[in-house]
């Protein structure tokens, strides 16, 4: 590997959680591309389930669609999980959320400020898009792997994200006006990831659409979908418990669980300031 | 087979909790498959008044099973969900394959996203891809044919 992958030595506490899964190994760059494809190397060379790719800076973060993911060096945490779940789509969707409960819940406790989760896969602070995860899942006629990508906004200031051209974007730094240890984070983000996996892994998705409930920003929202050969757009209800999204359109309430779908947040009932455009072509 | 016939065969599965069911009818085939995570479905809030189907498969365009039935060696691969089909990993860059390339087992192919997450499609076989079955951004459904490969 060129010098662009030079390794990050971390602090050793990291190398050796108490978690059963989750950081079983764990891969540190001071840069990469992006942390997601490096996962998908390793995987695809017999990596184990749980190791982790964290780096301090990536050139190309990926974000949904070919969008990318702001990820200077010296603030943010860019980390991705390798998992080999033996499972349906279903599956995926709730591993998606696991990650966000996680992150979520990390980042309060950091913080001490509620954080919200607007499905399925961005966690907000008043609003504000503070973190998402990006699933990448790579299917050989069943799930082969999995890769859940997490990028956490901590010490951005508001003038990187204006420079950059992400107003709606915020960090942890902006939020409480005081600075993370982010090695600190990263312990607490891997133990929260192993606390929710293990858990789910016992008693399925229900503990954890529980702790979900309270953090489902997605009520109110307006919503499309496209699936199943039809097409109908309502109002998002929230997350069942099987991670599908309930969309209302006039009586009848659906339950999307795949298919092409659209959230815009401009019509979250949280929303009480005028800016509104979390959903603008900015991170994701 | 008109369409209100394959929603009465999906009803009629539905009432009766059949998982499964493939019925040929004057030469057209039809396979339809639901995958409930328990036999009945539970409605979780009164409110709820039509739930969708996990995974239903339709039946795929005719003319594509008579290509495969003609060769042996050409196998196609499917859609393992509902969503869009991407052919390159972004906007702005060049297709995963083109037709009439060399693809080895395990390349990708291309990426369908479904509900937000990104799913990457490999290919299952060694061979020659004859032949792309979709557009870049087109709507798949579950099990539709994506490629042919001639193994």
């Amino acid at each position: 590997m060129s010098s662009k992958y030079s390794l990050l030595r971390l602090p050793a506490f990291l190398y050796s959680l108490p978690t059963q899964l989750i950081g079983s190994r764990v891969y540190s760059f001071k840069e990469v591309d992006s942390t997601n494809q490096i996962a998908m190397i390793l995987a695809e060379e017999g990596a184990p389930e749980g190791a982790v790719v964290v780096a301090d800076r990536q050139h190309n973060g990926r974000g949904q669609r070919g969008r990318g993911w702001y990820s200077p060096p010296g603030v943010g945490i860019y980390l991705s999980i390798i998992l080999k779940p033996r499972s349906v789509l279903a599956t995926v969707h709730q591993l998606s959320l696991l990650a966000a409960v996680a992150t979520a819940e990390c980042i309060e406790s950091a913080t001490g400020l509620k954080a919200g989760i607007k499905w399925p896969n961005d966690v907000i602070i008043n609003n504000h898009k503070v973190a998402g995860i990006l699933v990448e899942a790579h299917w050989a006629e069943e799930i082969k792997y999995l890769i859940l990508g997490i990028g956490i906004n901590v010490n951005h200031t508001k003038d990187m994200f204006l420079t950059q051209g992400f107003p709606a974007a915020t960090s942890m730094a902006i939020e409480t006006g005081r600075e993370c240890l982010r090695e600190e984070l990263l312990r607490e983000l891997m133990l929260k990831l192993d606390h929710w996996h293990r858990i789910y892994q016992e008693d399925g998705f229900e503990p954890l659409w529980g702790r979900i409930q309270d953090m489902d920003r997605t009520p109110g929202g307006w919503v499309e979908v496209v699936s199943m050969g039809e097409c109908f757009e309502g109002e998002a209800l929230g997350i069942d418990k099987d991670a599908s999204l309930l969309v209302r359109t006039g009586e009848i309430v659906r339950r999307v669980t795949q298919g092409r779908i659209r959230v815009s947040c401009d019509q979250l009932q949280h929303l009480n300031s005028t800016d509104s455009n979390i959903t603008t072509p900015e991170q994701h | 087979m008109e369409l209100k016939r394959i929603r009465q065969l999906i009803s009629l599965m539905k009432k009766n909790n059949i998982s499964e069911l493939e019925l040929e009818e004057s030469g057209f085939k039809v396979k339809l498959k639901t995958n409930m995570p328990s036999a009945v479905p539970t409605v979780l809030t009164p409110e709820i008044t039509q739930s969708m189907p996990y995974y239903t498969s339709l039946p795929a365009p005719p003319q594509q099973k008579t290509e495969v039935a003609g060769n042996e060696n050409l196998k196609t691969v499917k859609s393992p969900m509902v969503g869009t089909c991407y052919r390159s990993p972004a906007p702005d860059k060049s297709a995963y394959v083109e037709e009439g390339e060399m693809v080895k087992q395990g390349q990708i192919l291309c990426l369908v996203e479904a509900m937000k997450l990104m799913n990457e499609i490999e290919s299952p076989y060694d061979g020659k891809l004859v032949s792309v079955l979709v557009k870049n951004a087109q709507p798949v459904e579950y099990d539709e044919p994506l490629f042919l490969i001639e193994t």
